[in-house]
């Protein structure tokens, strides 16, 4: 493949860092870096990550490799929106402070090319909403780890129907307690167990 | 609640006594399979390095008479557990404010590597601070003749999350810095809290962790 591919696969950012520019230096087509080595290496370790060869560190470190050589060709690509794979909100639900989970998914989407809007914890559906719009985004990621807050996932959505907006925005839940069950009986659009699970399921849902 | 407790204990302990796994911080982090590359080994004895110097770890627990079951709902495979014991024990165990502070820092520095890796290590931190707790209990028991079993806590092996309100209704305000939000969600995050049976015939057995619904317990994981 390349030497971006590799460092990707490797999680080493410095490198992936290092031969972008140098791809960079020598006119290689942005679009070309990222879909030709970034998302194929990010893929692979994706694979390696159902497969049991990769672990959660590994998908991390690939993530933050890739996001390091994004930054160099972020200001160098088209700015209509073309480059992004979608825009997706992503917040733990109100009265849950529980972090790590979310920003594993967040990491991992922005890695594989999505556009990220971070809510941090314990948002309310008014501060999803009022981000959904700001942003126009296609997906809202919903994370609870207690089961005592993942029923205000249903609450959320509630709020979506009643601003007119579940029409326009893919629900996806997850978090400990959450299952694919319940993701069906409060109405989501889809449930993943890990990070590797939501980028899939995000791109997935991308296509309808 | 209001009711006598034969003994209790709160303690400061020195991060340098702590029991730190470096297998079960590799356990947090990944599956049993795990082996973490030069990288991370290296990062996190960084991190516990930085963290000896702020982290004050904080314990405290109270003795009760009487069978569990006249507070809590715990279920069936955690009430099985307290058959035998005449007595049980409340504790709460915590990595403290400090580490806290030091894992916010972590987050926003953007690193999302770095925040997970300081999160398994407070995950390690709180599991080793309620193993000093059990620890110190074992050893106030023992001068009585009692013994000791395992620890259970809320949110574990089909107990509910909300009963940590009557948990901590059993212990003073905001024991050990600890509060509760109204989720039931502990502040500091990286704290654990539970009940241990204590008595003369009480026994420690391995963990009943087939029936537990948690898939994302680390202890499961271990015991893969």
């Amino acid at each position: 493949m390349g030497t971006i591919y590799d460092a990707i696969v490797a999680g080493k950012m410095e490198i992936a860092i290092k031969a972008t520019q140098e791809a960079i230096e020598q006119g290689v087509d942005p679009q070309e870096i990222i879909n030709g080595q970034m998302v194929t290496a990010m893929e692979e370790v994706g694979s390696r990550f159902e497969k049991g060869q990769a672990f959660v560190p590994n998908l991390l470190l690939s993530a933050r490799a890739m996001k390091g050589a994004l930054n160099l060709l972020q200001p160098l690509l088209k700015e209509d929106g073309s480059s992004s794979r979608g825009k997706v909100v992503i917040g733990t639900v109100k009265g849950d402070l529980h972090d790590i989970g979310k920003n594993l998914v967040a990491s991992m989407l922005e890695g594989c090319g999505f556009e990220v809007i971070n809510l941090g914890t314990d948002v309310s559906a008014e501060k999803f909403i009022d981000a959904i719009k700001a942003n126009d985004a296609n997906i809202v990621c919903l994370s609870a780890l207690l089961t005592t807050t993942m029923n205000y996932m249903k609450n959320i959505i509630s709020a979506l129907d009643e601003a007119g907006l579940r029409e326009c925005v893919k629900v996806m839940v997850g978090g400990a307690p959450v299952n694919q069950e319940f993701a069906d009986q409060i109405g989501a659009d889809g449930y993943s167990s890990n990070a590797n699970e939501a980028v899939a399921l995000a791109r997935s849902l991308m296509q309808k | 609640m209001n009711r006598p407790f034969i003994l209790e204990a709160w303690k400061e302990v020195s991060f340098g006594s702590l029991d730190i796994r470096r297998g079960d911080i590799w356990l947090h982090m990944g599956q049993g399979r795990y082996v973490p590359d030069d990288y991370v080994r290296e990062s996190v004895e960084r991190i516990l390095t930085e963290v000896a110097r702020l982290c004050r770890p904080r314990f405290g627990y109270r003795l009760f008479e009487g069978p569990v079951s006249e507070l809590f709902s715990c279920g069936e495979v955690i009430s099985s557990v307290f058959d035998k014991a005449e007595k049980f024990a409340i504790f709460v165990a915590t990595s403290g404010v400090e580490f806290q502070r030091y894992m916010e820092g972590a987050a926003r520095s953007g690193d999302i590597m770095e925040e997970f890796m300081v999160n398994s290590v407070g995950s390690e931190i709180a599991e080793a601070v309620g193993r000093a707790a059990a620890q110190s209990l074992a050893a106030d028991c023992a001068a009585q003749g009692l013994r000791i079993g395992n620890s259970y806590s809320p949110g574990y092996c089909g107990w509910s999350v909300a009963e940590q309100r009557m948990l901590f209704s059993m212990l003073p305000p905001a024991p050990c810095g600890i509060t509760l939000n109204g989720s039931c969600l502990m502040t500091p995050i990286k704290s654990v809290s539970g009940i241990i049976p204590v008595g003369a015939d009480v026994i420690k057995e391995k963990y009943r962790c087939a029936y537990c619904t948690r898939t994302d317990c680390y202890k499961k994981r271990k015991r893969k």
